[in-house]
């Protein structure tokens, strides 16, 4: 953990994720004094922006998804590995990649909900703070932030298949707008495909929505799983 | 005297190609072994199934009483430098080697910093990899080999991109080493290097090695 935390692509892509929050916010609709309850809808305004949507893809991989080409193309791995076993590094690269996509979306989004309620908060007139709001914007985040990390697993897969830099940082954000591109222009039914539709929760995803959660725990399970598979597949031979 | 590297009947392939044709060889605990040979011999290929990156097509590799790739990924207690040794080219030196030595959490960062200073180069520079000459890298490959005290190493071209000074460092390093009773395989071209420093001395070609 505190190796991705020095990593100069995480801090990179916290700030992003932080960029597209603000860039997002309704700065503009700001008139004090506040109606109660209006920090939490500027800040669910900023997660569900078109530029938290269109920035996703672009700080999900900035981590150390792409790890593998730099690690293997430049020798590096050979040491690295003598120093534990194929399965140890398969399993700490799988984590810290998925750890990748999905924190610095969780940090810059919890940072951004704090300063909201610090900033905001003391200019609302007086009323009282709605759980179910407070969830509500919460789950929000946590859908962002396990986007990012599915999308930064695509990233490694990529990079392991192809060991190139271009693919790893780039396929990710095609096959991101190729699903939003395929869902607005053509099938608009295919809402569970859609990112979009994973940032807002607003369809039919069964009772109290919990079939969202379980998709991305599939989906999650699935890239890491097919992820580790061709990472030991290309550690055989080093 | 123990053996610790046991190689037998290995036969590694690469498609219809033969890199190393039936090899067989013992290798004892605190010995010094030169490998020498043309290029494509099959000396680096012989090196990386014996650190466990290869797996041989027939045969096994014994190494400390574990067969690489069946019981053991990787020998256990082993320094490497084969072919160029590479470090993440965006960070420096020091972090480099924090970064190796933190999967192990042997050793702490003043000891790399000693063996930093071992091999010649100075722990504080600032400067990252990338802008380190050829023969700087070459002695930061083997302060990671040698950082934390392992029983055997294996040296592919150790003395590459080295200049005058720099050989004689570094075969006064190894000198040491062997006196410490470590268990080495050397590869060079130099076969001054190899007379010095080695106890035995195979010479491969074409796949095929026989003792010198």
């Amino acid at each position: 953990m505190k190796e991705l935390l020095r990593d100069r692509g995480f801090q990179a892509a916290v700030l992003v994720s932080f960029l597209a929050m603000a860039l997002g916010f309704p700065f503009y609709q700001a008139k004090i004094p506040l109606n109660p309850g209006s920090f939490l809808e500027f800040y669910q305004t900023a997660l569900e922006a078109q530029t938290m949507l269109f920035l996703i893809p672009v700080a999900a991989v900035l981590s150390p998804g792409a790890a593998y080409v730099r690690e293997s193309s430049s020798g590096f791995l050979k040491l690295y590995l003598t120093r534990t076993s194929r399965m140890e590094y398969i399993r700490t690269k799988t984590w810290r990649i998925y750890a990748g996509g999905f924190l610095p979306f969780f940090l810059a989004g919890t940072g951004g909900f704090l300063l909201c309620f610090f900033f905001l908060y003391p200019l609302e007139l007086k009323g009282s703070i709605s759980w179910k709001e407070i969830r509500s914007v919460l789950e929000i985040l946590l859908r962002i932030s396990f986007t990012g990390g599915i999308l930064a697993e695509f990233s490694g897969i990529f990079a392991v298949v192809f060991r190139n830099y271009y693919m790893a940082y780039g396929l990710p954000f095609v096959i991101y707008y190729m699903m939003i591109i395929l869902k607005e222009r053509y099938l608009p039914k295919l809402y569970a495909w859609y990112p979009g539709e994973w940032v807002v929760c607003q369809e039919d995803w069964g009772t109290d929505q919990m079939g969202i959660w379980i998709f991305f725990l599939v989906i999650s399970l699935a890239v890491m799983l097919i992820h580790s598979l061709i990472l030991y597949r290309r550690l055989r031979e080093i | 005297m123990d053996v610790y590297i046991e190689i037998s009947h290995v036969t590694k392939k690469f498609g219809d190609d033969v890199i190393l044709n039936d090899i067989n060889i013992s290798m004892e605990q605190g010995k010094v072994y030169g490998i020498s040979g043309n290029n494509g011999s099959g000396k680096t290929v012989l090196m990386k199934c014996i650190c466990g990156f290869l797996p041989v097509t027939a045969g096994f590799i014994r190494v400390g009483g574990k067969i690489i790739g069946t019981e053991i990924d990787f020998p256990e207690s082993i320094g490497v430098i084969i072919e160029t040794p590479g470090f993440l080219t965006n960070l420096t030196g020091m972090r480099n080697l924090e970064i190796l030595a933190g999967l192990k959490g042997k050793i702490s960062p003043e000891e790399i910093r000693q063996t930093i200073r071992k091999a010649g180069l100075d722990p504080g520079l600032k400067k990252s990899v990338a802008k380190y000459s050829l023969g700087m890298r070459q002695r930061l490959g083997i302060a990671q080999a040698i950082m934390e005290d392992p029983e055997f190493l294996i040296l592919d071209e150790p003395f590459n991109g080295l200049d005058k000074h720099g050989v004689e460092d570094i075969r006064n390093l190894l000198l040491d080493l062997k006196k410490n009773g470590k268990t080495i395989i050397l590869a060079s071209h130099n076969s001054e290097d190899i007379r010095i420093l080695c106890d035995r001395v195979y010479e491969m070609d074409g796949g095929r090695i026989q003792e010198v």
